[in-house]
């Protein structure tokens, strides 16, 4: 009855309606769509590194973190594996040798990252093979190096060449080796394709002198919401004092917190957006309480309790506040799941605008992420404000003299 | 006398009046606040570049820009670097050589870039001797002393006094290592940078390659910027067959966070002005059709319809024009504390120094950007009001009368 009330109500002044409507449909909107962009942009960006690279979960020697030195290795055991793989929810574990190197071409050198991996292991966690643009990816018998792009750039070589690698083994003896370049990776993070030398776990291990020893383990874990479970069944399960357990938040906490920077800045642009429409909003409600003063004094003349009033009012905002914010969600999802098929690709912007993207570690492009969360809390926010801006004509509702009331309409 | 009925017209609705004033005030306030941050933070990240790495000049051989070798040196002899640091607005030239290298102790291994630098000449261009976080800057004594940050050095697990070795190819293509004295950490707060730079005297690291006078790039702090294209056309002068660059072409990046400003300003204006104009709409249309009556009494009585029109986009001009000057008065204020006091950004973790930015943002903005926004927040005013305006020269008076 009060929502039959109410609907009608809005629909009394329809013009009015129709501008408040297009107001709140324009903030959820542009909300929701720079929410998905950003969202969408930062999980493209940190899966890139962490799925690529970390995986969501890593087991080390304690104390290998604070100093990423072959020094801090841990041996490698079928038994660990097994108590590994024993964990609920790991898939596969990928042991790796890695270690800074200096990598030489005919006469150009640069400081890569020499990581000595299982092939298949590898394979599984991080889809490598995907990332082989020439060559191939190492077969059962695995020997050479694959390089990625960027470094294969920086000292001028191409497939087939040999790539010298020079550095400090375990312990401090003289690393130096010389691997013929079987195959290409290319990957999106910038970052990883600057730094990046793949060596089979056998021949890493015999570089750096460190024999049946591994850095790091990193876990498959299938999904992210997995990982707070895993860690901590591996917490008891390991000694950890002599091993470390690391979830892929803890391994890159600056990214994170840049993520969370950007929200902020984010988020203010929407506060500001929000504040001003509610300002809009407000327009609207001081309206339609002041034209309705002469009906609001007969209906509770007639009889109708004050709360009943209150409420229909309430309901009449509410609806605006609702009905704006599907129009804006309605308006937004086709656009968001379009971007999400067909990222933004900054590439358009030029050269420069490629560069300084990389210069942050990030892909230039912009795929936008489709999460009903987003466009929930959209819905939420509204409902807040639509709610306290109530408060509004409520107070006028329950100060109401009847008398006077309509003697002022 | 329009002016005084337009004027009179919007204190009758008081509460209305202000609940749009105080739109129009807030968003002018937050864009003179989002805008003002903006380029606070990319001013100095762009002066920051500048102060500790990039210069407002830099030189080298052609070639070493497409490709950096070790190979495409140039020669500096010691009157053209006298003469260059003797130009007019020119505050130091620091010559440099550069080197891919691998950094080890005996923990620990990374792979850098050495920048052999002249002591003096260094402090003039990129006062890195006011970078340091403990020990000292290069003295003349000593046996080949190093430089390192201090993010390197925890990762290296070295100390002052530690010992690193620096491994690298020579001209010949030889692997040559020498052995180097950390002397003093520095920290510039941009951590890719640190992680990724040492230095150690030119002097060291040319007798280590066998080229006493090796240059791979001057870099050239200006104490008055203003002057840049006429001391690069200087510079070029002087070392013809050499290539000299200003900031902006060395890093592209820089100019593109430059023009990023103006983009990032259009889309924050674009987003408030068309949040406003609905508020400015539905005020000024439920003012008028409130007015339905009055307005066909004074069409009636022989106001004309450009008249009325004419009242409607004052009444909105005033408004607009009420809120734009407390709005820009309180978004100055903001800027002026702000600018001095900065704003802390340290709560949100060490995310700016993994893009190199400080984590303090002093906002700023030119005098120009108050006024370009005043006549924007005008202008969307006087559009906002054109619709209720024609609605109301639209209407016919006898009806309106008649009506309620």
């Amino acid at each position: 009855m009060l929502f039959t009330m109410a609907w009608r109500n809005i629909w009394r002044n329809k013009r009015r309606t129709f501008i408040t409507l297009a107001s709140v449909a324009f903030a959820v909107f542009f909300a929701s769509f720079m929410q998905s962009i950003q969202k969408g942009a930062w999980d493209h960006m940190l899966d890139n590194v962490v799925n690529f690279y970390y995986g969501y979960a890593q087991v080390q020697k304690a104390g290998y973190w604070e100093e990423q030195s072959l020094d801090q290795a841990l041996i490698w055991t079928p038994e660990l594996e097994q108590k590994l793989l024993q964990t609920e929810g790991v898939q596969q574990v990928a042991p790796r040798l890695e270690s800074f190197a200096l990598a030489a071409g005919a006469d150009l050198t640069t400081g890569v990252l020499v990581v000595g991996v299982s092939p298949e292991a590898e394979n599984q966690l991080t889809k490598l093979s995907e990332h082989i643009t020439e060559g191939r990816y190492w077969p059962a018998e695995a020997h050479g190096a694959l390089v990625a792009t960027g470094v294969m750039e920086r000292i001028g070589m191409s497939l087939g060449d040999s790539i010298i690698l020079l550095s400090q083994g375990y312990h401090g003896v003289n690393a130096a080796g010389k691997y013929p370049i079987v195959g290409i990776l290319k990957f999106g993070s910038p970052d990883l394709n600057k730094r990046m030398v793949y060596l089979p776990r056998q021949e890493a291990e015999q570089y750096f002198g460190a024999e049946g020893m591994a850095t790091t383990l990193a876990l498959d874990i299938d999904r992210k919401e997995e990982v707070p479970g895993v860690i901590r069944q591996l917490n008891t399960t390991l000694d950890t004092s002599q091993f470390a357990i690391l979830g892929w938040e803890e391994m890159i906490p600056d990214l994170v917190d840049a993520k969370e920077l950007d929200a902020a800045g984010n988020n203010l642009v929407l506060i500001v957006l929000y504040l001003i429409i509610s300002f809009g909003i407000f327009g609207t409600i001081l309206m339609m309480t002041r034209e309705r003063s002469y009906e609001f004094g007969v209906l509770t003349g007639i009889g109708m309790h004050r709360w009943q009033l209150g409420i229909t009012v309430w309901l009449e905002i509410m609806l605006l506040g609702l009905l704006g914010t599907i129009a804006g969600i309605l308006l937004a999802l086709p656009l968001v799941y379009y971007l999400k098929l067909n990222p933004i690709d900054l590439s358009v912007m030029g050269e420069a605008a490629v560069e300084t993207y990389e210069k942050f570690g990030m892909e230039p492009i912009l795929p936008a992420l489709l999460d009903p969360a987003i466009f929930f809390w959209q819905a939420v926010i509204v409902f807040f404000i639509t709610t306290i801006l109530a408060l509004y004509p409520w107070w006028k509702i329950s100060n109401l003299q009847p008398i006077a009331a309509m003697r002022e309409g | 006398m329009l002016t005084t009925i337009a004027w009179r017209n919007i204190w009758r609705s008081r509460t209305r009046s202000l609940v749009v004033i105080g739109a129009i005030v807030l968003g002018i306030w937050a864009l003179v606040f989002m805008i003002s941050f903006t380029v606070g933070m990319v001013q100095s990240y762009v002066d920051d570049a500048i102060a500790t790495s990039i210069g407002h000049l830099q030189v080298h051989q052609d070639s070493f820009r497409e490709e950096p070798k070790l190979a495409y040196y140039f020669d500096l002899d010691p009157s053209t670097f006298q003469e260059l640091s003797a130009l007019e607005g020119v505050r130091g030239v620091a010559p440099r050589t550069l080197v891919n290298a691998m950094v080890g102790s005996t923990r620990n291994t990374r792979g850098v870039q050495i920048r052999g630098i002249d002591p003096e000449a260094e402090r003039l261009v990129t006062e890195l001797d006011q970078r340091l976080v403990s020990g000292d800057y290069f003295s003349e004594e000593g046996r080949n002393p190093i430089l390192l940050s201090s993010a390197l050095a925890a990762k290296l697990k070295v100390k002052v006094r530690s010992k690193v070795v620096l491994t690298f190819q020579d001209l010949n293509h030889d692997i040559t290592a020498g052995a180097f004295r950390v002397v003093g950490l520095y920290d510039t707060g941009n951590k890719p940078f640190d992680e990724g730079n040492v230095f150690v005297r030119r002097a060291d690291i040319n007798r280590l390659l066998g080229e006493d006078a090796m240059t791979h790039e001057l870099s050239f702090f200006l104490d008055d910027p203003q002057r840049l294209a006429e001391i690069q056309g200087e510079t070029k002068t002087i070392l013809p067959e050499l290539l000299v660059e200003d900031y902006r072409e060395v890093a592209p990046d820089l100019q593109l966070y430059e023009g990023q400003i103006q983009t990032s300003a259009t889309i924050f204006m674009t987003i408030i002005m068309l949040a406003l104009l609905f508020g400015i709409v539905n005020t000024m249309l439920m003012a008028v059709l409130e007015r339905y009556r009055e307005l066909g009494m004074l069409m009636a009585v022989g106001m004309n319809k450009g008249r009325v029109f004419g009242m409607i986009v004052l009444e909105t001009f005033f408004l607009a024009l009420l809120a734009i000057i407390p709005g820009l008065l309180l978004g100055w204020g903001t800027v002026v504390i702000l600018a001095k006091r900065g704003i802390d950004l340290s709560v949100f973790g060490n995310g700016l120094s993994q893009f190199g930015m400080s984590h303090m943002v002093y906002p700023q903005l030119q005098s120009g950007f108050y006024v370009q926004l005043a006549v924007i927040v005008a202008g969307t005013a006087l559009l906002g009001a054109l619709y209720p305006a024609w609605r109301a020269i639209r209407l016919r008076p006898v009806e309106a009368i008649r009506k309620i």
